[in-house]
């Protein structure tokens, strides 16, 4: 009994979830965990191997890997978070507006889209920052550019697959106008698929900051950042110290896991709702 | 004259998944079709007209099984046939018709090539052959111009063009007997008539016995000679057509026909047309909750009864309609 | 009888990847207060597209849709929304009509919402009066719309359309994809709301049978236009399009002893993307002369009962 009990609570879903839940903890408690300084220098202790004193070692500027590590989620999934929500809002805001007016501005919006999409994204992103200024909103910035136009066409087509419904069409003779239809009968209905995109677009959007930092875009030292602090150990994977690259590795691999398992099995179970 | 098909007291199980009771979506169930009858089958939304004609062909889905009876088609055990056994018999011995002709064409494949490999399944010969064959049926169906057919793809065809190609590829083989399963629902009235009239005519020309499923009893009162009326995976009435529907015995055939008569209802009785809760089916009377003469005998087993030769009615209330 | 509906040369053609699709082509007809017009037509017909341009739910090409002497088409955005409780439609499938995320009471009382000034707790009643109405017990106002049969859910998208107390209801093949026990129930209590709250219909289907049983006058279309137009006394006992006179015979009646010689028609039906000059019809009549595929021949009168046939 008590097998089969645990079998359904540990479920890629509920694991998934954990994870999450986990990071995001550690991300906002992290000031309360008397970690190290992450910015402090260790003058004495750089590139030191993971003891008791520094758990997952130092890197070759002597910042304690662990309390980085730790630290850079703060920044890492905040900036991923933000920047899908307002892809998301943006979505649902320009997307339900073309699908449902169609026409000449759906065709315009969608060109600009395709113009948008056609770049690969870190030359995007260099582009950009080369304009602007190395800050976080820059980065969100560039992550929403990359991400609002998915979250556009997501909900598009489903406002334009819903617009010819025959509920809406009863909706209209019924006597709503537009505003109501699109609000109270088509969005409803149109929304959780778009939902079950977030955590696979958070994943991606991570990856993009990290990438960006690894580029050296965005994000740079001695600020930590998942994505800088395996750019500055890479090279040293090599020569014999791993725990400056492999930790934040790790941390990246473990939350992006996560995020796929749940869009996984919300897919999953979005499929078997609709047969 | 002797029986084609014989079903005898047919029970088909469904595996309803969690609930211990198994639910029987047919029960009981006895049906003689005779050598050259048109025989119609009546009834509404899940009597399981469709499901009795499934189980005739050996084509039930998985989680639904014969748990009692037998079918007997030409002094043939087929209901304990295997698969092999069936595949000989099916398009050969009984061929079937459905209501979307699309759907038992291949899109992607001419029609000529279609039919050319499906007569080759059950005989022997060149391709050539073949197609001399089908294009012969082609015309005995009535489709103009075959041999453009012949090279057509499926979505160049009208329904009725594409149902008439349906029953070239099921007379091909000159089976024994047909299924019809509602082969005319969903096309225009008058395609309907034409393709009706084919299919009288082709099944008289052929000596093919026709089991023929429909909600429509116009359609059953102009083309069948016999016809059983089913509720809830049984026979509740069964007879020469003419007698069943001048005569009729079982409160809901009377309440079916006045349906067709609403301002000049013969019997007029109450019946709120509520589809029957499959996971309450039971031995009696399955009618009983929409019938207005239903007492608690209702519930009692029923048995057949004898109205007339060869007219049957299965009701605890025979001959008490009218006092 | 006063005059509720009259369509005068109504048309509506749509524009299929470049070429014109002509779905109703100068159609009239008049509807009396407190009767039921017929409109008999097969697929392809233009009936629905007929029954969508009435309400305006389609835009119109041309012609005129008078509603007590109101011109439908002319009507702005405001006026129309507000036109709409006074004139609803009940659509063929009750279950794709009906929003699947609300629960029965939210889908009666949107048109209470829209329309009327009502607190929450009169909706609530007015609610469980229009269950009443269409024989439904109470209960159901909780459930959603999977949980209804078909014939259950087509009584509350009738409940719906009459929720706003309307003078006319467009009845789309209102029971066509229900059971034969099931239609005469919806139709028997269709007829008795009728009588009860002074309804006009308009009963759109395939299916003569239930024209000739419920309607007082039909028009029989036949690819966007009027062939023949009249009482139902007139048209059914004494049809005088060949078109009409086909298709009572292809209706088959569950009378065994009535038997009719069936008009089998030959010939193929024109495409709507590529409509001849002449008759419409010229393509399968038995009696097609020279001079039918000429023009379109009018629609010619005797009385009530029309017919646009050169050769009567």
């Amino acid at each position: 009994m008590r097998i089969i009990k645990l079998k359904k609570i540990i479920n890629p879903l509920n694991v998934g979830y954990f994870i999450i839940v986990f990071y995001t903890l550690l991300a906002i408690l992290a000031p309360l965990l008397h970690l190290k300084d992450p910015k402090q220098i260790y003058v004495d202790n750089m590139l030191s191997k993971p003891s008791s004193e520094f758990l997952l070692g130092t890197d070759l500027n002597g910042m304690d890997i662990l309390s980085r590590t730790i630290y850079a989620a703060r920044l890492d999934l905040s900036i991923a978070f933000a920047a899908v929500f307002l892809s998301f809002i943006i979505g649902i805001a320009v997307g339900s507006l073309i699908g449902f007016m169609g026409g000449f501005i759906d065709s315009v919006v969608t060109r600009i889209l395709d113009l948008f999409q056609a770049y690969p994204v870190l030359i995007l992103a260099l582009a950009i920052s080369g304009i602007a200024s190395d800050s976080l909103i820059t980065v969100v910035f560039i992550i929403t550019l990359v991400d609002a136009p998915v979250f556009i066409r997501l909900v598009r087509s489903e406002v334009i697959k819903l617009k010819s419904a025959l509920f809406v069409e009863s909706a209209k003779a019924l006597g709503n106008n537009d505003f109501r239809i699109v609000f109270r009968h088509i969005l409803p209905i149109a929304i959780p698929p778009v939902l079950i995109q977030i955590p696979i677009r958070i994943a991606y959007s991570i990856n993009i900051v990290a990438a960006m930092a690894f580029v050296g875009v965005g994000i740079q030292q001695p600020t930590p950042e998942w994505g800088s602090m395996i750019k500055l150990g890479t090279p040293y994977i090599s020569s014999g110290e791993w725990w400056m690259a492999i930790f934040p590795g790790i941390a990246i691999f473990g939350i992006c896991l996560a995020l796929n398992m749940i869009s996984d099995e919300l897919q999953k179970k979005s499929l078997r709702s609709r047969s | 004259m002797s029986n084609v098909l014989e079903i005898h007291n047919l029970a088909i199980q469904i595996d309803s998944g969690d609930d211990t009771i198994p639910a029987k979506i047919i029960n009981n169930l006895d049906l003689k079709v005779r050598e050259g009858e048109i025989h119609g089958l009546v009834g509404e939304t899940g009597a399981g007209k469709s499901m009795s004609v499934w189980s005739i062909m050996g084509l039930l889905p998985t989680g639904m099984e014969i748990r009692s009876g037998e079918i007997t088609f030409q002094d043939q055990k087929i209901s304990s046939f295997s698969e092999k056994q069936y595949r000989e018999i099916r398009g050969k011995d009984i061929a079937i018709i459905s209501q979307n002709p699309f759907g038992s064409l291949n899109p992607v494949k001419k029609i000529g090539k279609q039919l050319v490999d499906f007569y080759r399944q059950h005989n022997d010969c060149t391709f050539a052959e073949a197609s001399a064959k089908v294009l012969e049926e082609l015309r005995a169906v009535g489709i103009p111009d075959p041999m453009r057919r012949f090279h057509s793809y499926p979505d160049q065809l009208s329904g009725g063009m594409a149902q008439r190609i349906l029953i070239a590829a099921a007379m091909i083989n000159r089976p024994k007997m047909l299924l019809a399963d509602e082969p005319t629902t969903g096309l225009d009235v008058t395609i309907q008539s034409q393709i009706l009239e084919l299919i009288r005519k082709r099944c008289k020309e052929l000596g093919t016995s026709v089991l023929f499923i429909t909600h429509d009893l116009g359609i059953i009162a102009q083309n069948c000679d016999y016809v059983s009326v089913m509720f809830a995976g049984n026979i509740v009435e069964s007879g020469p057509m003419k007698e069943v529907f001048l005569n009729p015995q079982h409160p809901y055939t009377r309440q079916l026909l006045d349906t067709t008569r609403p301002n000049n209802k013969k019997f007029n009785y109450l019946d709120n047309g509520s589809p029957p809760n499959l996971k309450l089916i039971h031995e009696g009377c399955n009618y009983n909750y929409r019938c207005q003469f239903a007492t608690d005998e209702c519930k009692s087993p029923l048995s057949t009864t004898k109205v007339d030769t060869d007219h049957i009615v299965r009701c605890h209330k025979f001959g008490k309609l009218d006092a | 009888m006063p005059k509720l509906l009259e369509v005068t040369n109504l048309s509506k053609s749509f524009n299929s990847d470049g070429r014109k699709l002509v779905a109703i082509d100068d159609v009239s007809f008049t509807v009396n207060k407190g009767e039921t017009h017929g409109i008999v037509g097969e697929s392809g017909s233009g009936k629905s597209t007929l029954a969508r341009c009435i309400l305006r739910l389609t835009s119109i090409d041309s012609g005129s849709v008078y509603i007590k002497s109101e011109d439908v088409t002319k009507l702005k955005k405001q006026e129309l929304r507000k036109w709409r409780s006074n004139n609803q439609i009940v659509f063929q499938d009750s279950y794709e009509s009906m929003n699947p995320k609300y629960r029965i009471d939210w889908i009666l009382a949107e048109p209470l919402k829209l329309h009327t000034t009502l607190s929450k707790s009169e909706i609530g009643q007015k609610v469980s009066g229009l269950l009443e109405m269409v024989q439904l017990p109470a209960s159901f106002a909780t459930r959603f719309t999977t949980e209804l049969s078909g014939g259950q859910l087509q009584r509350v998208n009738i409940a719906r359309a009459l929720a706003t107390n309307p003078q006319f209801l467009v009845l789309d093949e209102p029971t066509s994809s229900l059971d034969h026990s099931v239609q005469a129930n919806i139709l028997a209590l269709l007829k008795d709301l009728q009588s009860k709250l002074g309804l006009t219909y308009l009963l759109i289907s395939h299916d003569l049978e239930m024209i000739a049983n419920y309607c007082d006058s039909v028009s029989v279309m036949y690819l966007g236009k009027v062939l023949e137009s009249g009482k139902i006394k007139d048209v059914f006992e004494n049809p005088l399009h060949p078109y009409t006179k086909a298709l009572l015979s292809c209706t088959l009646s569950a009378n065994p002893l009535e038997k009719k010689t069936q008009i089998n028609l030959q010939g193929l039906p024109f495409s709507p993307l590529d409509l001849p000059k002449g008759c419409r019809f010229s393509s399968r009549c038995s009696q097609v002369l020279p001079k039918c595929l000429e023009a379109q021949p009018e629609m010619v009168f005797q009385g009530d009962h029309g017919v646009a046939c050169i050769n009567i």
